[in-house]
């Protein structure tokens, strides 16, 4: 099982593989006393800092504290929560958009440095954990043309091929699988599921319902042990709202908690912490390859208060 | 002024789906510098093709957008005071949908 200690160094601990980069100091810097803390970064105090993180004027980050500080959360909810333990497979939902390539990237370091220490050490007593990767195919409740669906596909193939070694095995499920039957009976089905419900907001949260249920069979069905999502502080913030909204109160403490063991495979969330602005930002600066299959802005309840969400975001540094 | 702006996380379907725009972006009258409220200003008139809320408010972007000037953050560059130069790369992306 996975070990909650902050002092523990034994060989298959995770702990021990957070690598915190000694910044190079910039010798300009040193000379002039520093006196310029207004355009330093806030954590090693060396570099021009690039990006601006949540907390306004006190997160400002050079680019590699940036990363670090963003990993670190992602490290910190996955030890504390015992998120992934060595004898675990865990399958990333992999959506193609900012939060979730985040999530696959750094699942990915965290396997990749298991994998470094495992080949290294003679003791080979802990395995290091699996990796899948889950992609659900929509298409059949949207408008894309068939060229640009399977672009995304390509697209997502060749990101989660690149994410190796260790490779993942990749699942490109189309959403209408949920239902046992093949092919065009579940798209017939899943049409009719979806027309009976006449409003934006109920379908949109329907198909939320099904990605989920669809998540578990895939990993059910796979001998997968851990569903991992890349929600982030965000849509935590927004679905706080939005639920309340509903009337879904009775739910809503355990929808939000980092880990959420309702489901038989138990679903994690380690970018809980993270804003999703933060998260933007780093794929931006790090070129990590976003799939975007976008069909505009959400008209209900739900993008109304991920809009009112972004409002008070932004009037609270004014 | 020739810049590159590229538009993310949805802001492209504002621009008939273009990402990237190679720009020139005429200084205003009388003026020795471009600022991004200029710039801004500009891309609003020749560049978003609908829906214009969706992009801006007021002179600003709309809460939710992030934007990096040469992969910074332009907060720390002064907002929409921030001066461009020549070949500058300004990033617009969308914050509002999830992934």
């Amino acid at each position: 099982m996975a070990c909650n200690s902050s002092t523990c160094n034994s060989s298959g601990c995770y702990k021990g593989y957070e690598e915190e980069e000694q910044p190079k100091p910039n010798t300009k810097a040193a000379v002039n006393g520093g006196n310029s803390c207004q355009n330093l970064c806030v954590k090693c105090k060396v570099n021009e800092p690039v990006c601006c993180g949540i907390g306004g004027e006190n997160s400002r980050f050079c680019k590699d504290c940036f990363k670090n500080n963003l990993y670190g959360k992602f490290k910190q909810a996955v030890t504390y929560n015992a998120m992934i333990t060595p004898p675990d497979k865990v399958l990333v939902a992999f959506s193609g958009g900012p939060s979730s390539r985040v999530v696959l990237q750094f699942v990915h370091e965290m396997q990749y440095k298991a994998q470094k220490n495992y080949d290294a050490n003679k003791d080979k007593s802990l395995p290091v954990f699996g990796v899948g990767v889950a992609f659900i195919d929509e298409s059949s409740t949207h408008s894309f043309t068939s060229l640009h669906i399977e672009k995304a596909i390509e697209d997502i193939r060749l990101i989660v091929s690149n994410l190796a070694p260790p490779s993942k095995e990749l699942f490109v499920v189309p959403i209408e699988s949920i239902f046992s039957s093949d092919g065009i009976d579940g798209k017939e089905r899943l049409k009719e599921l979806l027309d009976a419900v006449s409003d934006v907001t109920g379908k949109e949260d329907l198909l939320i319902r099904l990605r989920i249920l669809l998540l578990q069979k895939i990993a059910s069905e796979n001998g997968y042990t851990r569903i991992v999502l890349g929600t982030c502080t965000s849509r935590i913030a927004c679905h706080v709202i939005s639920a309340t909204v509903k009337g879904q109160g009775y739910s809503l403490s355990a929808d939000i908690q980092y880990v959420d063991s309702r489901w038989e495979i138990p679903v994690v969330l380690p970018l809980r912490d993270c804003p999703a602005q933060e998260l933007n930002t780093l794929c931006s600066l790090d070129g990590l390859k976003i799939v975007e299959l976008l069909n505009g802005p959400c008209s209900g309840i739900n993008g109304l208060v991920s809009s009112f969400v972004k409002v008070l975001q932004a009037e609270c540094y004014v | 002024m020739h810049l590159t702006l590229e538009f993310g996380g949805g802001l492209e379907l504002l621009c008939k789906s273009v990402k990237f725009h190679n720009v020139n972006v005429d200084l205003p009258k009388g003026a020795d510098k471009l600022s991004m409220r200029d710039l801004l200003a500009w891309v609003r008139t020749n560049l978003i093709k609908e829906r214009p809320e969706m992009f801006m408010k007021g002179e600003s972007v709309r809460p939710g957008v992030l934007v990096l000037v040469n992969d910074c953050d332009w907060e720390l560059s002064g907002q929409l005071d921030t001066t461009l130069e020549e070949k500058d790369v300004v990033v617009f992306i969308s914050t509002l949908h999830g992934g």
